[in-house]
C-alpha cells in the first residue's frame, strides 16, 4: 500500500505526496477550496453574490490565459494528460505524463497561481464554455436533473454549475478578478503530487513558485447556506420524452452536526444500506426478478459531497406501476 | 488472417499481479446482420442468468466466497471473423490462503456452459432482454446521430454486408425470437472452436495437467478466415445534406474518401486522423476550439471498412460556415512540409510514450499475448509502419482525398 504524506507550508498550502517508485510515471493535481455552489462568500468581510457559472468560466478562463499560453495546448504538445474540472465544492487542475515533471509541475502552478488574465482572454474563452451548455442542455437527462435540484433547493445551491448562457455573458473582468483574489491562494488549497519523484525537489519547485508572485490576497469565507430542510416542491411531475417513467423520490437530511470523520463514515453507511438493500444482489433486487415484477431495478444515490456541512440527498428513481408497492414496503420496513 | 489455436491453453505466470484473469475466446464465423440482436441477447442472458438458479443468485454466492470477483461478456468482428470473450476476474490468488482456482473454474465453466438458453422456457428472462433492447434502440434512433446510419448507406455502393440502416436494426429486432437465441448458443458456445487464456498469480504450468485440463477440455482445430472490406464509392453523388434537427445546437460532419486505397494508404490515413485529433498534435482541436472558440468539443475519426475519414462538430448555428472553412485548412494543414514533419515527430514521440506506460500495466502483457495469439496487427507493426511515412506519400494521399460528404444539421430551438 502507497502511504500518503502530507506537508503544510508556512503559506498554508497543503502538499500530500503518494510516491511509488515502481512507476515509470508524475502527475500532479491543484485543488482549490470553491466551486460552483459557492455563490455567496465573503471576501474581505463584504458578501457577494453570483450568478450559476462563474467558478467553471474562471477555469476556462485560467487554462487559456497562463504566462504560458493556453496551457490545455502547451500539456498537449508536450506529451501531458491535463484537464481542469470544475465540481460544487472544488476546482481541480491535473496533469499527468512521462518526463520533465518538474518543468511542467512549475508551469502548471504559475499558470493557476499567477494568471494575468484580461477582459479580451474573459471573452474569448466564451465562446467554448456557452457551446459546453449548449452540449449539456441538449442531454437527455439534462431537464430531469434540473427539475429535481430546482424543486429540492432553494437559491443558494448552483442549480447547475455550468449555468446558462445569460449568466456567462454577464461576467465581467471584476467578477473573475475579485473570485480569483479570493480563493485562489495558497491557504485555500491542495497539490496533490504522485509517481515516481523526488519529494525535495518538488517542495523546491512549489516554494520558488509561490515565492515569486507579487499578488495580493483577499480574506475569503464562503457562506452558510440559507436553505432549510423543506425543500421547494415537494411533488412535481417531468414528461421525459422517450424514456421510461420513474417515481423520483430525493430525501433531504441534514448534516449540519455531523464532523468531517462522522460524514465520511455516514456516507460509507448509506452506501452499504442502499447496496444491501436495493441492489440487483438484494433480497428486494432478487425479488423483483424472481416475481418477474419489473425488467428494471430501482437506480439509488446518496450524495452529501456538493452541500457539505448543510445537506445530504439520498435519490430512489423507481420504475413506475411495477415495483412502486414492493419498494415503498421495502423502504419504510 | 489464418488462426492457430492448436497451442491453447495460454499461460502467463505474474507473481506482481493479485488477480488471475481467465478469458474465454470463442471464434466463429461472423454472423449475418439479422443475426445481430438474437447475439446481443443471448450476451445479456449469458450475463444475468445461469440455468441452475434463474437470477444472478449462484453467480453473487460465487462472488460471497471469493471465487468470481467479476466477469464480462463481449464480441468484436475482425473481417469475416466474430470473436466472442466472456472475461473473469478471479481475486485473491496469492492473498487469502482458502482461494481455490479449481473451484472458481468449476463454476466459471458451468456459467457458460449451462445457460439459461437451456432451459425448455426462459421467455421470460428472454422478453425482459428484449424489452430492453426495444427501449435501447427507440432511444439511440431519437438522436440526431442516427441519421448518418442511413446517409452513410446511400454514399457507398457496398459489396459486404456490414453497414446498416435504421430500418435494418428495426427488422433485426423485430425478427430476434427465442429460438434463434438457443441456436446461436449451441452453435457458437456449445459446438464452436475456443481459446482461452489464464494470467496472473499462477504458480506453474503444472496447473495444467492436474487442473485446467480436467475442466476445459480443448476443442482444437485450425480455423481460416478472410477480411474482406470492399466497397466503392457512388462516384457521382455528392452527400450534401441540410436538415434541420430538435436541438438547441448543430452539428456538422464531413467526410473524406480515398478512393482505391492501398493497405500503405491505410496507414497514411491512421496517420492523418491521429494528427487532426490526438492529444500530441490535435490540428482540428486547435483550429476550432484554442484558436477560435468556435466548439466545446470535435472529433476526427477514421472509418477503416470507408477508407474515409470524417470531423464533426457541434456548435452554434451561425459559426456553421466558418467551421466549414476550418475543417477543410485542418485537414490540408499536413500539405506543409514543416508542419507534416512536426506532426511526424511528435506522434512517434507519443507513441514511444506509449510504450513507457505499458510497463505501468501490469494486464498489458495479458492483453499482447491475446492479440499475438490472433495476428492482430500489433501496436508495434503499426509503429513501424508509421515511421517509415513520408512527406511525399501524405501529400499525395491528402491531394487525392475526395471530399463526399456535407451534413449540416441545425438546431434553431430556443434553450
Amino acid at each position: 500500500m502507497i502511504k500518503t504524506k502530507y506537508v503544510k507550508l508556512d503559506n498554508g498550502l497543503v502538499v500530500a505526496f503518494a510516491k511509488d517508485n515502481k512507476l515509470h510515471s508524475f502527475g500532479a493535481e491543484i485543488f482549490i477550496k470553491y466551486g460552483s455552489h459557492h455563490k455567496s462568500f465573503y471576501s474581505d468581510g463584504n458578501l457577494y453574490k453570483c450568478e450559476d457559472g462563474i467558478a467553471h468560466l474562471l477555469e476556462h478562463v485560467l487554462i487559456e490565459n497562463s504566462p504560458y499560453g493556453n496551457i490545455g495546448k502547451y500539456f498537449s504538445d508536450n506529451y501531458y494528460s491535463y484537464n481542469g474540472i470544475t465540481s460544487a465544492e472544488y476546482t481541480k487542475y491535473y496533469i499527468f505524463g512521462y518526463e520533465n515533471f518538474y518543468d511542467n509541475l512549475k508551469i502548471l502552478i504559475d499558470s493557476i497561481n499567477n494568471s494575468q488574465f484580461t477582459q479580451e482572454g474573459i471573452e474569448k474563452c466564451k465562446g467554448a464554455v456557452i457551446e459546453e451548455i449548449g452540449e449539456r442542455h441538449n442531454e437527455r437527462s439534462f431537464k430531469f436533473f434540473k427539475t429535481v435540484r430546482e424543486s429540492l433547493f432553494n437559491e443558494d445551491v448552483a442549480i447547475d454549475g455550468l449555468g446558462t448562457v445569460e449568466s456567462v455573458k454577464d461576467f465581467s473582468y471584476d467578477d473573475l478578478k475579485l473570485i480569483y483574489d479570493t480563493f485562489y491562494q495558497p491557504d485555500n488549497e491542495i497539490i496533490i503530487v504522485y509517481g515516481n519523484f523526488d519529494e525535495k525537489k518538488v517542495l523546491e519547485v512549489i516554494n520558488n513558485c509561490f515565492n515569486s508572485y507579487n499578488r495580493t490576497y483577499k480574506k475569503h469565507k464562503t457562506k452558510e447556506f440559507v436553505d432549510t430542510l423543506d425543500v421547494k416542491n415537494k411533488y412535481v411531475e417531468y414528461v421525459k420524452p422517450n424514456d421510461m417513467s420513474v417515481v423520483s423520490i430525493n430525501i433531504k437530511y441534514d448534516i449540519s452536526s455531523f464532523t468531517k470523520k462522522e460524514l465520511s463514515r455516514l456516507e460509507t453507511y448509506l452506501g452499504w444500506y442502499l447496496a444491501y438493500n436495493f441492489n440487483s444482489e438484494s433480497e428486494f433486487g432478487t425479488r423483483i426478478f424472481k416475481e418477474r415484477i419489473s425488467p428494471y431495478q430501482v437506480y439509488t444515490s446518496n450524495s452529501t459531497q456538493p452541500y457539505d456541512d448543510a445537506f445530504g440527498i439520498l435519490t430512489f428513481n423507481v420504475p413506475t406501476n411495477e415495483c412502486e408497492n414492493l419498494f415503498l414496503w421495502y423502504l419504510s420496513n | 488472417m489464418k488462426l492457430n489455436i492448436k497451442t491453447s491453453p495460454k499461460l502467463i505466470s505474474n507473481k506482481d499481479l493479485k488477480v488471475t484473469t481467465f478469458d474465454i475466446m470463442f471464434v466463429n464465423p461472423r454472423l449475418e446482420f439479422k443475426d445481430k440482436y438474437a447475439l446481443e441477447i443471448l450476451l445479456d442472458l449469458m450475463s444475468m442468468y445461469s440455468l441452475k438458479n434463474r437470477t444472478r443468485q449462484t453467480f453473487n454466492e460465487a462472488n460471497d466466497l471469493n471465487y468470481i470477483a467479476n466477469y464480462n461478456v463481449d464480441f468484436f468482428n475482425k473481417g469475416d471473423t466474430q470473436f466472442l470473450t466472456v472475461s473473469f476476474l478471479l481475486p485473491m490468488a496469492g492473498i487469502f490462503d482458502d482461494f481455490d482456482l479449481k473451484k472458481s473454474l468449476k463454476i466459471v465453466k458451468n456459467h457458460i456452459f449451462k445457460s439459461v438458453v437451456l432451459a425448455d422456457d426462459f421467455s421470460y428472462e428472454f422478453n425482459l432482454a428484449y424489452e430492453r433492447y426495444q427501449k435501447k434502440l427507440e432511444t439511440k434512433l431519437s438522436d440526431p446521430m442516427a441519421y448518418f446510419n442511413d446517409f452513410w448507406k446511400d454514399l457507398y455502393d457496398f459489396k459486404h454486408n456490414y453497414y446498416h440502416t435504421n430500418n435494418d436494426h428495426i427488422n433485426a429486432l423485430k425478427n430476434t425470437t427465442m429460438d434463434r437465441v438457443r441456436e446461436l448458443y449451441e452453435k457458437i458456445i456449445l459446438k464452436g472452436t475456443y481459446i482461452t487464456f489464464i494470467g496472473g498469480n499462477i504458480s506453474d504450468k503444472t496447473f495444467y495437467n492436474e487442473t485446467f485440463e480436467s475442466i476445459f477440455k480443448q476443442r482444437k482445430e485450425v480455423l481460416k478466415t478472410e477480411v474482406d472490406y470492399e466497397r466503392k464509392f457512388k462516384p457521382d453523388w455528392f452527400g450534401h445534406v441540410d436538415k434541420k434537427i430538435d436541438s438547441t445546437q448543430s452539428i456538422i460532419r464531413v467526410g473524406y474518401y480515398k478512393e482505391n486505397a492501398t493497405k500503405r494508404d491505410k496507414y497514411l490515413l491512421m496517420f492523418l486522423s491521429c494528427a487532426l485529433w490526438r492529444r500530441e498534435n490535435r490540428i482540428l482541436f486547435n483550429k476550432l476550439r484554442n484558436e477560435n472558440d468556435l466548439v466545446y468539443s470535435c472529433s476526427a475519426d477514421y472509418i477503416e471498412s470507408l477508407d474515409t475519414i470524417t470531423c464533426t462538430a457541434h456548435l452554434s448555428k451561425e459559426n456553421i460556415n466558418k467551421a466549414l472553412v476550418l475543417i477543410d485548412e485542418s485537414i490540408n494543414e499536413l500539405l506543409d512540409e514543416e508542419k507534416f514533419n512536426k506532426a511526424k515527430e511528435k506522434l512517434l514521440k507519443a507513441d514511444n510514450i506509449t510504450f513507457i506506460s505499458y510497463l505501468d500495466d501490469k494486464l498489458h502483457e495479458i492483453k499482447r499475448l491475446r492479440s499475438n495469439t490472433f495476428k492482430f496487427e500489433s501496436f508495434e507493426d503499426e509503429y513501424n509502419e508509421l515511421t517509415t511515412i513520408t512527406y511525399e506519400e501524405m501529400k499525395e494521399c491528402i491531394e487525392s482525398l475526395k471530399k463526399v460528404a456535407e451534413l449540416i444539421m441545425v438546431g434553431d430551438k430556443n434553450d
